[in-house]
């Protein structure tokens, strides 16, 4: 098997620009054709976290979670937010390939750019919740200082980590919707291995070792203590989760170059 | 590759799907029985073994029935999908005109649909932006073009993706059925846009069932049939022979209809008939038959009452069942009297008939009482092969002359 396109190589620039421009063009498309016809629009990318909020304060009230001292309320808003990112990322990327297949179907593009718009769209509703949060945080007179600038390293590290887990779905998914189907429940159980609704000290020391394999521990841990705890990240959390990440893109990566080469046939 | 060759394409094979599935269930079974070594040969191909070439600036026509693989060529060429085994070389950038509405989101309006489009196409958002009032123009969409495209029909949708494909470079256009849809007069100004592509030197792969269109716009056609390439040549010649593949598959599809529907027969016990055989002048059953040489029609029959008190009717319908043919006979004339097994055989005489598929309407009546003693319609199919294109009942050349108008 031989293709030779020899416009391809001597035009990597313009390959590249042309990534980046469709990239933009389908992150517009979905944000605006996503809330066009709601009455909220993207007030509903707040009521998502701000429900679990409420859900989750509830519960406490009921099991009696310690917040380690900060106020519940912000304790736990300030994990849904960057998770709310990640899950809706997971969530999105898994069909995105599908919900393309009339582009896929007709040009040959990088098909990496369907699950990275999917990321990229979820970082608007990001923006739009941290609002809220930004709000609270006045509120409770959070402490801010330089430590604020690992806020974007954090929120890159879970696009990528989402993008990770995003291709790898897409890449099965693709060929068989199960993966696809699950996602919502996975992501529920994800929530609740992840110190959201309790704090990472409640955690029984024998399970410690298991709890912290879950990448997202480190990267919540870390926008705990940047937004809440005005300290920098734990480094070595951080670098555990670092870990997952790349395992996950070792494994997801290869899988959907070779895969997706075949997404036409199968959509 | 010789320099005016500008894609080139050698054994190519396709087999839609992951190779994988098919490699981990060959592997099992080599494993199982080691003599099996034809596997990658089974299962269902797309493309088998296709070879050809296109110059620069040539036009090249590709017809074949659905699944005949045309679309899935184009899709290689693309490069949307590999192919299975097979090597291929495509010398400038390409462009696919298929699926032109692929991406559009119903909620976003016209303008913000062409964005999108140019994006997916492959033009930067300047050339959008300077290209916009050109395509707003072409598309003559006006209040619509800012409006939601969930609101459009799909003749105005079409217009929105062409208008943006109109403006993309490329030196090899990949077009795919694009002109089925819109008005007439859309289909003009493509085909001018076309004519312009030609002209300007590009390359140009046409997929379409319009064979009228193929045949005046393409310099090469190539037959594609069930994944192969039957025949690649000038256009007049290999549109003939699709047309006769057509004309066969339709008489082949109507002999299993008609074998399933016996209401369409009516007999009676004084009139049996056995067999029809149809024969063309040299007495061959089953071969191709040419109308300017006329054919033969047998009924093998057995009746019980005098050939001299029956009358006999035979009816040539074509393809859309209008009577190309019809004559009645008397028993008496045909100068036998008997009763029991005998042959009836019709000539046929030299007629210009359009080549297509045709079927055989019988029936048998007493001359006297004009009871019907047998009825068969579509008793026999038979192919008459077109020499060239052919349309309407008859095939005849016209005389066609002009007198000039004298203006004083």
């Amino acid at each position: 098997m031989n293709i030779l396109y020899p416009e391809r190589h001597y035009n990597q620039r313009n390959a590249i620009n042309r990534f980046f421009n469709l990239l933009w063009a389908l992150v517009i498309r979905e944000i605006k054709g996503q809330y066009r016809r709601s009455f909220l629009g993207p007030v509903w990318a707040l009521l998502q976290p701000l429900f679990y909020m409420v859900i989750f304060t509830f519960i406490r009230g009921v099991l009696k979670i310690s917040s380690e001292g900060i106020p519940y309320v912000l304790f736990t808003y300030s994990a849904l937010v960057p998770w709310t990112f990640f899950s809706n990322a997971v969530t999105r990327c898994g069909p995105s390939v599908m919900q393309n297949a009339g582009i896929v179907k007709k040009m040959a593009l990088p098909r990496v750019v369907f699950p990275t718009a999917a990321v990229i769209t979820s970082l608007f509703d990001l923006f739009m919740s941290g609002i809220i949060l930004i709000g609270m945080m006045f509120w409770f007179h959070v402490p801010i200082g330089w430590f604020f600038l690992w806020l974007p390293v954090l929120v890159f590290l879970t696009a990528l980590l989402a993008l990770g887990i995003g291709i790898f779905i897409a890449a099965v998914g693709t060929y068989k919707r199960d993966i696809v189907f699950a996602t919502p429940f996975l992501m529920q159980f994800w929530l609740l291995a992840t110190p959201i609704m309790y704090p990472l000290s409640s955690v029984p020391g024998r399970w410690q070792r298991i709890y912290m394999a879950n990448p997202m521990v480190g990267l919540i841990e870390g926008f705990h203590s940047v937004l809440i705890k005005g300290s920098a990240p734990d480094l070595n959390l951080l670098a555990v989760s670092i870990i997952g990440i790349g395992v996950i893109w070792i494994i997801a990566w290869p899988l959907f170059r070779v895969v997706s080469q075949y997404f036409a046939d199968v959509l | 590759m010789s320099d005016d060759v500008i894609i080139k394409v050698e054994g190519l094979w396709k087999r839609y799907g992951l190779p994988l599935v098919p490699a981990v269930r060959g592997l099992v079974t080599r494993l199982r029985n080691s003599k099996s070594s034809t596997l990658n040969e089974r299962g269902p191909w797309a493309l088998r073994d296709i070879s050809f070439e296109v110059k620069r600036g040539e036009t090249l026509g590709i017809i074949g029935r659905n699944g005949a693989g045309k679309s899935t060529l184009l899709k290689i060429l693309a490069g949307v999908t590999p192919p299975t085994r097979g090597q291929i070389e495509v010398r400038g950038r390409v462009f696919p005109m298929i699926e032109l509405n692929a991406g559009i989101h119903p909620e976003l309006t016209g303008r913000e649909n062409v964005r999108l489009l140019g994006a997916i196409m492959g033009l930067s958002r300047l050339e959008i932006e300077e290209k916009m009032p050109e395509i707003e123009e072409f598309t003559e969409l006006e209040e619509w073009f800012n409006q939601p495209v969930r609101k459009y029909s799909s003749g105005m949708l079409a217009r929105l993706g062409f208008g943006v494909a109109m403006n993309v470079e490329a030196d090899i256009l990949l077009v795919d059925e694009v002109l089925a849809v819109g008005d007439v007069g859309f289909q003009n100004r493509c085909l001018g846009r076309m004519k312009e592509y030609r002209e300007a030197g590009k390359t140009i792969l046409f997929v379409s069932h319009a064979l009228e269109m193929v045949q005046y716009l393409c310099q090469q056609v190539m037959l594609l049939d069930k994944g192969e390439a039957i025949v690649e040549g000038k256009p007049e010649g290999v549109i003939t022979q699709y047309e006769n593949i057509q004309y066969h598959e339709d008489a082949n599809y109507r002999a299993r209809q008609h074998s399933l529907k016996e209401k369409f027969v009516f007999s009676t016990e004084d009139f049996l008939l056995f067999k029809v055989r149809v024969l063309n002048v040299y007495e061959q059953e089953n071969r191709q038959i040419r109308a300017k040489d006329g054919f033969l029609v047998i009924f093998e029959c057995e009746s019980g009452i005098p050939i001299e008190r029956l009358l006999f009717t035979f009816d040539l319908l074509n393809q859309k069942r209008e009577p190309c043919l019809w004559d009645v006979i008397e028993g008496q004339s045909l100068g036998v009297s008997n009763v029991g097994r005998f042959n009836l055989i019709i000539a046929v005489p030299p007629l210009p008939l359009s080549g297509g598929s045709y079927v055989i309407d019988f029936a048998v009546r007493v001359r006297d009482s004009f009871v019907t003693l047998a009825k068969f319609k579509g008793i026999a199919q038979l192919v008459i092969e077109a020499q060239q294109r052919e349309r309407g009942m008859l095939s005849v050349p016209l005389r066609w002359s002009v007198t000039e108008e004298q203006h004083n």
